[in-house]
């Protein structure tokens, strides 16, 4: 059984392997390091919702290695981004930006949150208001309870 | 008895969901951004599909001249689907047809060509697809209208046929080609 071990914790680091392999990585490791984290955040776009960093895909590849390339060139995350953009829109993002078409997205938390207070409010001040309007018993409706339930029972 | 506003707000929100959510099934997720729109095509400069000839370059693609681009590859299925509908582009007068050879090699992709038919005048090779990411080209084939000044007019993404030829090709040549 010497040999049980060892293949079971290949078994297990298999999903460690699961990204996309490139040939040609950076020689320098905290270069590639700043790339892989680049990858992260920009989307595959054959996959849907995959990185680039996690994907297979041809495409994928293409992009790790522009990727790379503008890392090398000393291009820091946010010029990548543009980058990215200029030619694919905002969808290559995998957090989608706050801007003219998304701020409803972003916004509609804290929208959703402040409507919930408003019903919340209407709701209890109404019943504060119902709770005024109770007038006492007038002179002839305490005569009328006497005469039905008796002064001995009253409260 | 008046309908308060606050009673029928929920209807109104629920209305205004349904809506959101049809014209949302309408939309292809596979369809991505189109920031080329009404730009110059990018600038570049490709070898050509047969070793000798001169390079293909952005200046191919504004000669004044409206011109089609048609990013391609022999081993693309969806290619050879539309290639009839290229060949068709071929026969019109004052159209000028560019192929780009995504991701390819210049053997296969010239004996696919000379088996399919080639509908193109300028055939550049991107074999490293840098060419394609430039352009924003999620896969192949893609195909590009360029007026005759030099502006990106149409993007068809993913192959041609009946449908897109008859309302969305033919009408804007028709249009740019006078």
């Amino acid at each position: 059984m010497k040999w049980l071990l060892p293949v079971l914790i290949l078994v297990i680091a298999l999903p460690v392997m699961a990204s996309g392999v490139d040939e040609n990585v950076l020689a320098d490791p905290a270069k590639e390091a700043e790339a892989r984290a680049i990858m992260e955040d920009l989307r595959c776009l054959v996959c849907q919702n995959q990185s680039i960093d996690d994907s297979n895909a041809d495409m994928a590849a293409d992009l790790r290695a522009v990727v790379r390339e503008r890392v090398l060139a000393g291009d820091n995350a946010p010029q990548i981004y543009d980058y990215m953009v200029a030619r694919y829109g905002d969808w290559i993002l995998m957090r989608p930006p706050v801007n003219e078409s998304t701020w409803v997205l972003w916004l509609m938390p804290a929208i959703l949150i402040v409507l919930g207070l408003l019903v919340i409010s209407v709701f209890l001040r109404r019943g504060r208001a119902q709770a005024q309007t109770v007038t006492p018993l007038s002179a002839q409706e305490e005569a009328d309870l006497e005469t039905v339930i008796g002064k001995d029972h009253r409260g | 008895m008046k309908i308060k506003p606050f009673y029928i707000a929920p209807a109104i929100i629920f209305v205004a969901v349904i809506v959101g959510l049809y014209i949302g099934l309408g939309l292809n997720p596979k369809e991505t951004a189109f920031p080329l729109y009404d730009q110059s095509p990018p600038e570049f400069s490709l070898p050509a599909l047969v070793e000798g000839q001169p390079d293909l370059t952005t200046a191919d693609l504004m000669t004044g001249q409206v011109t089609v681009v048609n990013f391609f590859a022999s081993w693309c299925a969806p290619c050879r689907v539309e290639h009839p509908y290229l060949l068709q582009l071929a026969e019109i007068d004052g159209l000028k047809m560019i192929g780009i050879d995504y991701r390819d090699t210049r053997e296969t992709a010239i004996a696919y060509l000379q088996q399919a038919g080639n509908p193109f005048d300028l055939i550049g090779n991107d074999a490293n697809a840098r060419v394609g990411i430039e352009w924003g080209l999620a896969g192949v084939p893609e195909t590009f209208i360029i007026s005759a000044d030099g502006k990106v007019k149409l993007r068809i993404q993913g192959p041609l046929n009946e449908p897109i030829m008859k309302r969305q090709v033919l009408p804007l040549l028709e249009e740019l080609i006078p």
